[in-house]
């Protein structure tokens, strides 16, 4: 290891990443973003507009913007598209009725340009549900072995219990770090 | 002359001891050289196999240079090659080529600037060689439609496959979507606590309908209700509500959700918050639904019975925190109904079909 390989090690723990958090309403954005902060979630409101959080993660430095995801909303998530280096696509595992625009809205986002070099983690969230899709099954629903396009991953979670929440973030977080941390 | 002879034995004795010395230090210094001389050789080798430029060079070139001939394969052959098998040809190659970035992202480290930029170069254009030939060869899975026309395309035979799915596996498996209340008119449908206790609740189509489920329910949805009373005992969760028009609902959830909805009374009891989206005429007054178990379903529900939000609901389409929203309003000087007396009403009036119960709620 020369000197360059310590500068270079030490700039890339200085990283910033950017993250947004997206999805229809009431499928868990805000829990997720509070529950990754070790913030309390037992009483948070539907979203109206957005919340910001940055925190330390593995010597990474997370920038998360959670964008309400209510219908009116949703035409406002486009201003927060610039220079995202990951996208979570937040599912509401429980919501069967809704699975069908859960698809359309995602495929919308990812034909978006400025999202083309975003990568993809979708979190089939309330896992702790009875009635809860399996991640497989949301996989199927949502077309995901279609997508060429990102890198992806599909986890199933729980916001509530925590359950695989931190394994699924940190592959995201990795995933970036060797996309943009490559060429510097 | 005895004392000589012990003497000159002495300098006999001591020659071999020395060289015996010397030997031993000869030799151990040559063990330690040789140590050294293997460590180094070990150290060099594994240095070259890693992180070795040319090794490097050479096995990111052999990769490269699969992927760019299986691609060109495949180029040749598109006529005769199956379709399943060319998809699943396309996934292996895409993710040869995402080892390959990662490979070239690991070795970073002791790349040259300009090396790095030149085999990221080289793996840019394998990914568009292998996109493009992706485009012709599977012209199905193209993406890149105007938005509509793929939706347009798309949304019948998914509808279809549901549709196939829920006759196969009605009976057995839940992974198909099925509601629980569907297409119904003119019925009074009573769901009791085995059916609807922990569960998600979905209603969809109904018209002048009294619905009551008399238990606690995970989560309700409804879709598209016209002229109907809803009655519900408590709800852990959400209520999720669209497409509601001239109906009355009385509901005590977590959180209510009412979206595209015009002219609807809500009884309402909601602990954390309720929002609305595209209505009009949403009028709100505080829960007062009541059959024998109310009270041990609130406590089963998880649902704080002192705290009631009801007068505070969010609107969507106003923002303005000065100005009260025009599209709800708080009843006032209004008697609470008397649900018995509308059930009453509604069986007088659909006496026919007054019998319709339990039986029959899942469509």
């Amino acid at each position: 290891m020369g000197f360059l390989t310590v500068l270079k090690k030490m700039r890339q723990k200085e990283k910033e990443m950017r993250i947004l958090l997206l999805g229809l309403d009431n499928a868990g954005k805000t829990t997720i973003l509070k529950r990754f902060n070790g913030e309390p979630i037992d009483s948070i409101s539907p979203t109206l507009g957005f919340n910001i959080k940055t925190l330390e993660h593995n010597g990474y430095t997370l920038n998360m913007w959670d964008v309400g995801g209510q219908k009116s909303l949703r035409s406002y998530w486009r201003n927060y598209f610039e220079c995202t280096d990951g996208l979570v696509w937040v599912v509401d595992s429980a919501d069967r009725m809704r699975m069908e625009s859960c698809k359309e809205e995602m495929q919308v986002l990812l034909q978006e340009e400025r999202l083309a070099g975003a990568t993809l983690l979708v979190l089939c969230n309330k896992q702790d549900l009875p009635g809860a899709l399996s991640s497989n099954e949301i996989k199927e629903i949502l077309c995901l072995d279609d997508i060429s396009t990102h890198h992806w991953l599909v986890a199933g979670v729980s916001a509530v219990t925590g359950e695989k929440l931190l394994s699924s973030m940190d592959w995201l977080i990795d995933d970036i770090a060797k996309r943009i941390f490559t060429l510097d | 002359m005895a004392e000589t002879e012990k003497q000159l034995d002495d300098t006999v004795d001591a020659c071999p001891r020395k060289d015996y010395l010397l030997e031993r230090l000869n030799k151990r210094n040559k063990d330690r050289q040789n140590y050294l001389d293997i460590k180094l050789e070990q150290r060099n080798k594994e240095t070259a196999l890693n992180e070795g430029v040319d090794f490097f060079a050479q096995s990111f070139g052999e990769r490269a240079c699969e992927i760019e001939q299986r691609i060109s394969t495949l180029q040749l052959d598109s006529g005769d090659a199956p379709l399943p098998d060319l998809t699943k040809v396309f996934g292996d190659i895409t993710r040869q080529i995402q080892e390959l970035q990662n490979y070239l992202t690991a070795s970073t480290m002791f790349l040259s600037d300009f090396k790095i930029k030149s085999c990221q170069n080289v793996l840019n254009s394998l990914t568009s060689a292998c996109d493009e030939a992706r485009q012709r060869l599977l012209p199905k899975k193209k993406f890149g439609f105007s938005g509509k026309k793929t939706l347009v395309k798309k949304l019948p035979p998914a509808l279809s496959k549901v549709d196939g799915q829920e006759k196969t596996q009605k009976t057995a498996s839940d992974s198909a979507f099925i509601w629980t209340i569907a297409n119904r008119n003119n019925a009074h449908i009573v769901l009791r606590a085995e059916q609807v206790n922990g569960k998600d609740i979905t209603i969809s189509n109904v018209h002048k309908c009294l619905v009551e489920l008399q238990g606690h329910a995970g989560s309700v949805q409804i879709s598209n209700a016209s002229q109907c009373t809803i009655l519900c005992g408590p709800v852990s969760r959400s209520f999720f509500a669209e497409h509601l028009e001239r109906c009355t609902v009385a509901i005590a959830c977590q959180q209510l959700r009412l979206h595209s909805s015009q002219s609807t009374r809500i009884y309402l009891h909601v602990t954390c918050r309720a929002i609305i989206e595209d209505c009009r005429q949403i009028e709100i007054d505080v829960y007062n639904y009541d059959y024998a178990e109310l009270e041990s379903d609130f406590e089963q529900s998880g649902l704080n019975k002192s705290q009631n939000n009801y007068t505070d609901i969010a609107d969507f389409n106003w923002l303005s925190p000065d100005v009260h929203s025009p599209n709800w309003q708080l009843l006032k000087d209004h008697a609470a109904p008397n649900w018995s007396a509308v059930r009453r009403d509604f069986l007088n009036r659909n006496s026919s079909e007054a019998d319709v119960k339990d039986d029959g709620s899942i469509i």
